[in-house]
């Protein structure tokens, strides 16, 4: 993964990210949700900077668990992702709890 | 196997003597009288003979100076003498001479020897020659110089040819370091997409003076002696030299030719590399440049537009702006796809089409991003894209934005972002943009940017958008002025790090 982001699944099997999830992160989030399937909880609250690349590596892991009948739910958002989320119009597209 | 413990002295004395004659390490023993003219050597051993080129006969009986010549170093000398006086043992480095006048550099030691009751009576030298060691290093120094200043260039986000000469700055203190002596220099002619330029740095000599291949001695000036070494690429773009000026002839002998000679043929390899990403970078943000619209002249309406590259070789940014000339009223479109490269670019192009051939066809704004989020759908691509559609009075205007920030209004003594109801954005697949009108009066500007002109890591997309409007709030009238204005203000504080486009409209 790279330097910045970190994905790690808790014991209660939600996926924690903390970090950066941006242009240089985009890829490794890809890859270490490639074989996420079915519900995936997502937290976000330690995502301290998103841009415009992460949201696309966000929105391309939800219409692909969606379309295998799944779901992405956000658990949790830092301000500044849930700020971004809401001017990108992204909250009206992802579930967030 | 005799213990050392149980050896006589005269076996002992032996196995010592043995060992000193035979040893590959040089060693020199002296006395220890500090007077002038100072130690006289009373013994030197076959390596010392071998090192210095220099018999045992020659050397006994004469002062450790017959090393020493013009390049070797007085200040550790003068130490050398301090520390031996005081009872000190000394370590030091500096260049000595061979018989024949050829210099060397040694790395010495000496250790002053006592006898029972403390008194020193001679003292122990040894000698290592290190010349092939301190040029590596000093060799592998300047290779590191050279590619720093190429990274550097590389990882530069506004590199522009000019900044070859980063790396050329770098060449002459490279030149500097295998070569301590002299002047170096470097004058090199070198193609670029704009045509050829000339590198002239530090005291470079004639080109005309060099060897047409390889190394070579150049009478120089003043009685000193040049060199220098021709460089050529395999299909011979670059022309040229590297040379150190200003020799004189003792230090002459002390060049590592070796060194400047593998220099001179890393130095069109680095500056190749440097003129390539120069050539890439040229050629992306040509392509890039061709993707976007020619603004049409729009009777009634002003409209001013910048758009702010940053990116770092191909990897130009997706951002984009359109005007469209409707029927009864004009569409301003502006966008951002996600992500970077040549892919993005044409990615770009394609939705800045799909986006213009719609707005054309039916003039509907809401109809245009179903298309647009239809293409990014196919393509896996995630942008944000706004559409302002201005009456023909320019007296009202309607926003739809897929996710894009919003834009910012100026009225007489009021700036503000626009109150708009922001949809999905493209390539999310759900659609739904609903218009948000604005009235924009007399005297009234709109503003319409990309997220790279007002976010940054250490700047909230939320505060970028309040930068702007303040920036906004003093811009001067003019479209143009206002717009070098924001471009300002915006990027002095935080450099860009993104792509970064900016729309101005306002009625005339």
């Amino acid at each position: 993964m790279a330097d910045g982001l970190h994905l790690a699944i808790d014991d209660a099997g939600v996926h924690v990210v903390r970090g950066e999830l941006d242009a240089h992160s985009a890829d490794a989030f890809e890859a270490a949700t490639a074989t996420a399937s079915g519900a995936v909880s997502m937290d976000l609250g330690g995502v301290a900077f998103a841009d415009s690349s992460g949201l696309r590596v966000l929105l391309a892991l939800h219409r692909r668990l969606e379309e295998d009948g799944g779901e992405l739910r956000i658990v949790s958002a830092s301000d500044r992702v849930q700020r971004l989320l809401g001017l990108t119009g992204l909250d009206q597209v992802l579930r967030i709890d | 196997m005799v213990p050392w413990s149980e050896l006589g002295d005269d076996a002992r004395l032996r196995l010592l003597g043995a060992a000193l004659e035979q040893t590959r390490a040089s060693a020199c023993i002296t006395d220890a009288d500090l007077d002038a003219p100072g130690p006289r050597i009373l013994y030197v051993n076959p390596a010392y003979c071998a090192m210095t080129g220099r018999s045992r006969d020659d050397v006994i009986g004469r002062s450790p100076r017959i090393m020493q010549g013009p390049l070797t170093d007085r200040a550790e000398l003068d130490r050398l003498r301090l520390d031996l006086a005081a009872g000190r043992p000394f370590s030091g480095e500096t260049v000595n001479y061979r018989a024949d006048g050829t210099p060397f550099e040694i790395s010495w030691r000496i250790d002053p020897i006592v006898d029972a009751s403390g008194r020193v009576t001679n003292y122990v030298a040894t000698q290592q020659d290190v010349t092939a060691l301190r040029r590596a290093e000093r060799l592998l120094a300047a290779e590191r110089l050279v590619d720093q200043a190429l990274t550097d260039t590389l990882r530069s986000p506004s590199a522009t040819p000019a900044d070859v000469s980063g790396v050329a700055e770098a060449i002459v203190e490279a030149i500097g370091v295998v070569v301590p002596y002299g002047s170096p220099g470097i004058d090199l002619t070198v193609p670029t997409a704009d045509g050829t330029i000339r590198i002239r740095r530090g005291l470079p000599v004639a080109r005309g003076s060099a060897p047409d291949d390889g190394l070579g001695d150049v009478d120089d000036r003043n009685g000193t002696v040049a060199i220098a070494a021709r460089l050529a690429f395999e299909h011979e773009r670059f022309d040229g030299v590297i040379s150190v000026s200003g020799l004189r002839r003792w230090e002459l002998d002390a060049v590592d030719r070796d060194g400047l000679h593998t220099l001179a043929f890393r130095v069109p390899l680095v500056l190749d590399a440097a003129l390539e990403y120069e050539r890439r970078r040229a050629a992306a943000l040509e392509l890039q440049r061709a993707l976007l619209p020619t603004i049409p002249a729009l009777p009634g309406l002003g409209v001013a537009t910048r758009y702010e590259p940053v990116s770092f070789g191909a990897d130009v940014g997706g951002d984009f702006y359109d005007v469209i000339d409707g029927a009864d009223r004009v569409f301003v479109v502006v966008g951002d796809v996600a992500g970077s490269g040549l892919r993005i670019a044409a990615d770009m192009g394609r939705l800045a089409l799909v986006l213009r051939g719609e707005l054309r066809r039916h003039g509907d704004p809401a109809l245009a991003l179903v298309a647009a989020d239809e293409l990014c759908v196919a393509e896996g691509l995630f942008a944000t894209a706004a559409i302002v559609s201005v009456d023909a009075a320019g007296g009202r205007a309607a926003i739809r934005s897929a996710g894009h920030p919003p834009p910012i209004v100026r009225r007489p003594g009021e700036v503000t972002a626009a109150a708009q109801q922001v949809g999905p954005p493209l390539g999310a697949g759900t659609g739904g943009w609903a218009a948000s009108e604005v009235v924009l009066g007399p005297g009234a500007a709109l503003a319409l940017y990309t997220d790279g002109l007002v976010e940054r890591r250490e700047l909230d997309l939320i505060d970028g958008i309040d930068l702007l409007s303040r920036a906004l709030t003093r811009a001067p009238e003019g479209l143009e002025a206002a717009c070098d204005f924001v471009m300002a203000e915006l990027t002095e504080q935080h450099p860009l790090v993104d792509d970064a486009a900016l729309v101005l409209l306002a009625a005339e």
